[in-house]
């Protein structure tokens, strides 16, 4: 049998390959075309170049394209945010039937596949004769987002003791005070990490906005829009890569100032 | 105006009533509309309000159908399962070799996901494609002398696609779940004479068994429904049910469409909800 350290060895070199060539190959890819002097992709380099950059971000296809994802993902966190809470602690503290079946009924759309989601509403709004529009696309978001901010918000719900609620509200506090002061500081963690997930899935989301929208597009779709047409991949690049780089920034901070723990 | 225990109950009432609400308008109704329409006459641009099996027998008779929804169960099968083998040992060096980088590596898997994954698509694209990285190097180094084709537009892309998309959400499961197994259990299994081997399959392996569903759940059921990816990188090899049911949607063939549609829903339902039978409620709360 080979030594322990051996073992070790290569469990680290395999780790760093797979995450290098899996997970890190393709953002090269992104970050390098992005630059990349050259209006298609074949594996070659022909200069640098910003020209991309301004390009992308002078047009008002990709600026109106990225505005729009986020008005979208803001009004479907912060909707699904206020919807899904109450129905958590009813979920997590709730006994009997009827929670079970509650549960249930909320949870069928977070164990579908997505696409089942988008063309149901597509056709209902088509049958129900509304215009889509980007308010289409975030009803249709928040369906999903509320069953994923529960299960985002449940475990914690969990560990946290239901007397302190009682005690408050026994001593006089209302319903919202008792929310504010004893409820809302332990669970701000759960809470300011749930809608970083809502958000960042609902701006990214391509299968159910694709069904769900009108003539504007959010960014995704956006992308997938110009699929055939070779010539602005490196712009979709440049933007992408800037878009990442700033999140990544975001990221960092909110990690550093410990607001949420990553796992 | 209400005491105690009835106050409460009216609370949790009126609090859960808009959510209620809301799923049964925009998710439940629409999910409805798509049953009924499935079970119509087929027909182009509008609905026939007359009955029948056709569609739904349809799904199972057609040859032309075939495929695709073999593809899909055995193209998301290969990835999931791709998926673990791949995962586990990242998660298992993270976990127990390097407690230390553990968090530092997560947070460097979760990164990427921030590009959108259309975007991702589109550099595999170059990646794989025929004149594409892979094939550029191997050529260049004289390993072959045509481009290999199997690399894009089939199935073994969408499968590479998959893996590089899910990745980070099945290391993460593996490595809570490996994290949270206490050390003192695999010191008691060695002092009391157990090996490395006994010890991994006696102790790791059944305890890594919930992480194993929260990636059927996260991974396998979504993918069933993927289009993007079999549209953009899957060819003809690599058609998957999405790819069909857009093709039929975005022809206004509504009720084969829908069929489609219920088929893959009735699919997933049936998996997820045997899962959860097993398994309850909390496996779906893992991350």
């Amino acid at each position: 049998m080979p030594g322990e350290k051996t073992i070790r060895i290569s469990l680290g070199l395999y780790t760093a390959v797979v995450i290098a060539f899996f997970i890190y190959l393709p953002i090269a890819v992104i970050y390098v075309y992005s630059f990349n002097d050259i209006p298609f992709f074949i594996p070659e380099w022909r200069g640098f170049t910003l020209k991309w950059f301004i390009q992308g971000f002078s047009r008002k296809d990709v600026i109106s394209s990225l505005i729009n994802s986020l008005y979208v993902a803001s009004l479907t966190t912060s909707i699904s945010m206020a919807l899904a809470i109450p129905s958590a602690f009813y979920v997590v503290r709730g006994r009997g039937k009827i929670k079970d079946a509650y549960m249930l009924y909320l949870i069928i759309p977070f164990i579908i596949p997505w696409i089942i989601i988008g063309i149901s509403l597509y056709i209902f709004y088509w049958f129900a004769g509304i215009q889509k529009s980007l308010h289409t696309a975030i009803l249709a978001h928040i369906t999903y987002t509320i069953p994923l901010i529960i299960t985002l918000v449940a475990p914690r719900l969990y560990s946290m003791n239901p007397d302190l609620e009682n005690a408050s509200m026994d001593l006089g506090a209302t319903p919202i005070q008792t929310f504010r002061y004893v409820v809302f500081p332990q669970l701000y963690p759960a809470i300011v990490s749930a809608a970083i997930v809502a958000f960042v899935w609902s701006f990214d989301n391509f299968i159910i906005s694709y069904y769900t929208l009108g003539a504007e597009s959010t960014w995704p779709v956006w992308v997938f829009s110009v699929r055939e047409i070779g010539r602005i991949f490196p712009v979709v690049m440049a933007v992408s890569s800037v878009i990442v780089t700033v999140s990544m920034i975001i990221i960092t901070i909110i990690v550093r100032k410990g607001y949420v723990e990553i796992v | 105006m209400f005491r105690g225990e009835d106050r409460k109950r009216f609370m949790t009432l009126i609090s859960n009533l808009p959510t209620a609400t809301y799923v049964f308008l925009l998710f439940y109704i629409p999910l409805g509309i798509l049953i009924l329409i499935s079970f119509t006459v087929p027909s182009k641009f509008r609905v026939i309000w007359e009955f029948t099996l056709e569609n739904h027998i349809r799904v199972f008779t057609d040859p032309r159908f075939y495929t695709p929804i073999l593809n899909t169960f055995l193209i998301v099968t290969a990835a999931t399962l791709a998926l673990i083998a791949i995962g586990f040992p990242i998660a298992y060096y993270l976990a127990r070799v390097r407690p230390d980088l553990g968090l530092k590596i997560i947070f460097f898997l979760i990164i990427p996901v921030e590009v959108n994954y259309l975007i991702r698509i589109y550099a595999w694209r170059v990646i794989l494609g025929e004149n594409g990285l892979i094939n550029s190097f191997l050529i260049s180094l004289g390993l072959i002398d045509k481009p290999l084709t199997i690399l894009f537009y089939s199935w073994v892309s969408v499968v590479i696609v998959l893996i590089h998309e899910w990745l980070p959400y099945v290391v993460i499961p593996f490595y809570v779940n490996l994290v949270g197994i206490p050390r003192d259990l695999y010191e008691a299994a060695m002092d009391l004479g157990a090996n490395k081997l006994q010890v991994f399959r006696s102790i790791t392996l059944p305890l890594v068994k919930p992480a194993i569903l929260t990636v059927m759940f996260i991974v396998f059921i979504p993918s069933l429904g993927e289009f993007a990816i079999p549209a953009l990188v899957g060819g003809q090899s690599g058609v998957m049910i999405g790819v069909l049911i857009d093709r039929y949607l975005t022809d206004f063939r509504l009720a084969m469409g829908a069929a489609l549609s219920f088929f893959l829903l009735i699919v997933t339902l049936i998996l997820s909800l045997i899962m959860i039978k097993i398994f309850g409620y909390e496996s779906l709360y893992q991350r």
